[in-house]
């Protein structure tokens, strides 16, 4: 039994222009100590996966379809009162600015404890500190640093912080949004060597949303490649990489820079992202495709499963 | 092309100092020395990649060359004249030869002013052409960072334009004068990957048609690796490393260099260098 499974999942948001689409048909499962990557452009729906999840959606927002079942529940049905009881305890996030995250005036290892202690009505002030003194310990924080400010610490240790506060309830599952986005190589690199490291060790589901596909290959088991607002490959982390099927997928993959490449192929065409209010019923990567034919922009994309652990939405398989 | 003998832009110790905001318990205030005794050269035609991370001083390297900046001391010189210290006319006439793209395509651009206002508007300021031969400058501009046809986007605004057309627009303002030297700074970390690539091969394509030299400022060693003739590494306000582009990868000399590339993000699986069989011969 998957820990957490997301069934046709669709989220849009309501604008002046109209009804903005921005997460449709979307589901993937993962199970538990498993991690899954999701990637894609800047629009594409990926952090609107995320804030579904921990029930953390703007006013203007509204899910018209789709179930997100976690142990069984499904979050989507629950009151505002009980997803309180599934967010941080159960799932808990690690968000991308983490020099916002924390409280400028507090010191931030009372900030964690104060996390432990609002989920966790038995436990004593002591006892709560002795727990972040570990969890610094895990994420490679000195414990004397508990009693530092936030300003005191630099980036990369604010977002070792941040995710001691995620672990600070033990919750199941993770979900981290672009956590080394704003940081330098070096410090990103150290970030996602101990993110892996807790993920190990405390055998923690993990969803990382990146728009950078080398880090989630680095990091996850799985991944779900997303296109304005639809998942269009998902699969194994090996069999994606090994063999990878959309023209979508391929193209970010052609033009990611590594340190070892002269030439990119450019294999798209510069383009807009596909108008989410009213979208073509036809696959909509067909316009910035360059294996596309005039039927791509018509009809539905439908989903071929390459092999047990690899399937894409593309037409062109047929 | 590349001119190796031709110094365009040259740097001697620059050292510049920035002041922090005074206490207002104890009066006091902090020097943070941002650049110190930085010296390096770029040669007409190259692309020249500045590579560092945050806080390292790369951005205030390229303000200095604009002159945007002034150092404490140190020596700048454009085509062998000493700059360093030029105003009024002659710094107006600096402003014409060099030009910056900036970071960041949704602030730099005026949102109340069209593409046509935005890309003439250094014409106007350096009283190039007139209102007819003006068009053309702007429609060429435009053809050069691939706006066809250039007439569509004359009255548009930055709104209705996704980052990667507005990071067009605003290098179509700095080529407009036809510039010798453009600093280039950071001009893709707000774009996705597959609109990055499209920008950079544009400042190549610049390079070759206008013989225009580029600085180009980046945290990505691996895009001044795609992009750039020689690389310069910049830490702490000091230039560590400087070589050709692809020595720097290959055999990194300085210690941060070395934990730079090691740190860089790779792929475990598969090489991603292999061009894919097209998918409609692969069933």
């Amino acid at each position: 039994m998957a820990l957490l499974t997301v069934e046709n999942l669709s989220v849009g948001y309501h604008t002046r222009k109209g009804f903005l689409k921005s997460v449709q048909g979307v589901s993937f499962a993962l199970d538990k100590g498993e991690s899954l990557g999701l990637v894609g452009e800047s629009g594409c729906g990926k952090t609107t996966i995320g804030m579904s999840l921990m029930g953390l959606l703007p006013e203007n927002a509204a899910v018209t379809d789709g179930r997100i079942l976690f142990e069984d529940t499904d979050l989507l049905k629950l009151s505002k009162k009980e997803i309180r009881q599934v967010r941080w305890k159960k799932i808990a996030m690690i968000f991308q600015a983490a020099m916002n995250a924390l409280n400028p005036v507090h010191r931030v290892g009372e900030q964690i404890a104060e996390a432990i202690l609002a989920h966790d009505a038995d436990i004593s002030e002591e006892a709560a500190l002795k727990q972040v003194e570990s969890l610094f310990e895990v994420v490679g924080i000195p414990p004397e640093r508990m009693r530092d400010y936030p300003h005191q610490y630099s980036g990369g240790m604010k977002q070792r912080a941040i995710i001691a506060m995620a672990l600070s309830c033990h919750p199941s599952l993770i979900i981290a949004d672009e956590p080394t986005t704003a940081l330098d190589v070096i410090v990103q690199d150290q970030i996602l060597n101990a993110i892996k490291d807790f993920q190990n060790k405390l055998n923690i589901s993990l969803i990382f949303i990146s728009h950078d596909i080398a880090v989630v290959a680095d990091v996850c088991d799985s991944i779900g490649i997303m296109f304005a607002g639809q998942l269009v490959e998902y699969g194994n982390v090996k069999d994606v990489f090994d063999v990878p099927m959309h023209p979508y997928t391929r193209s970010l993959l052609a033009s990611y820079l590594t340190l070892d490449k002269d030439i990119v192929q450019l294999d798209s065409k510069p383009g807009e992202t596909p108008d989410l209010v009213n979208p073509t019923p036809g696959c909509r990567f067909s316009e910035r495709c360059t294996v596309s034919e005039a039927a791509c922009s018509l009809n539905t994309p439908e989903w071929v499963e390459i092999s047990p652990t690899h399937k894409a939405l593309c037409n062109q398989f047929k | 092309m590349k001119d190796p003998n031709t110094v365009i832009v040259q740097l001697e110790h620059i050292f510049k100092t920035f002041r922090t905001r005074t206490s207002f318990l104890t009066g006091a205030s902090k020097e943070v020395v941002a650049l110190n005794r930085v010296s390096f050269e770029i040669f007409k035609g190259e692309i020249f990649g500045l590579v560092g991370e945050s806080g390292s001083g790369k951005t205030t390297t390229g303000r200095l060359i604009v002159k945007l900046e002034t150092p404490d001391s140190g020596k700048l010189l454009l085509d062998g004249n000493d700059i360093t210290k030029i105003k009024g006319r002659a710094l107006k006439n600096f402003r014409k030869k060099v030009q910056m793209i900036f970071q960041d395509p949704y602030q730099s651009l005026n949102p109340y002013l069209s593409v046509y206002d935005s890309v003439s508007e250094p014409l106007i300021v350096h009283n190039v052409g007139n209102s007819e031969t003006r068009k053309n400058m702007v429609r060429e501009s435009l053809k050069v960072v691939g706006l066809s046809p250039p007439d569509d986007f004359f009255y548009r605004y930055p709104h209705q334009m996704s980052g990667g057309q507005r990071q067009r627009i605003a290098i179509a303002r700095a080529m407009v004068l036809k510039p010798e030297f453009v600093v280039a700074d950071e001009p893709t970390s707000m774009l996705d990957a597959s609109i990055a690539i499209h920008i950079f091969n544009i400042l190549s394509e610049l390079r070759k048609k206008l013989n225009v030299t580029f600085l180009f400022i980046t945290h990505s060693l691996a895009a001044a690796r795609f992009l750039c003739d020689r690389i310069g590494v910049i830490y702490k306000g000091e230039m560590v490393e400087t070589g050709a582009a692809k020595d720097i990868i290959q055999n990194p000399q300085h210690p941060y260099t070395q934990a730079l590339i090691r740190a860089h993000p790779r792929f475990r699986h598969g090489p991603i260098l292999k061009k894919y069989t097209p998918l409609n011969q692969r069933f």
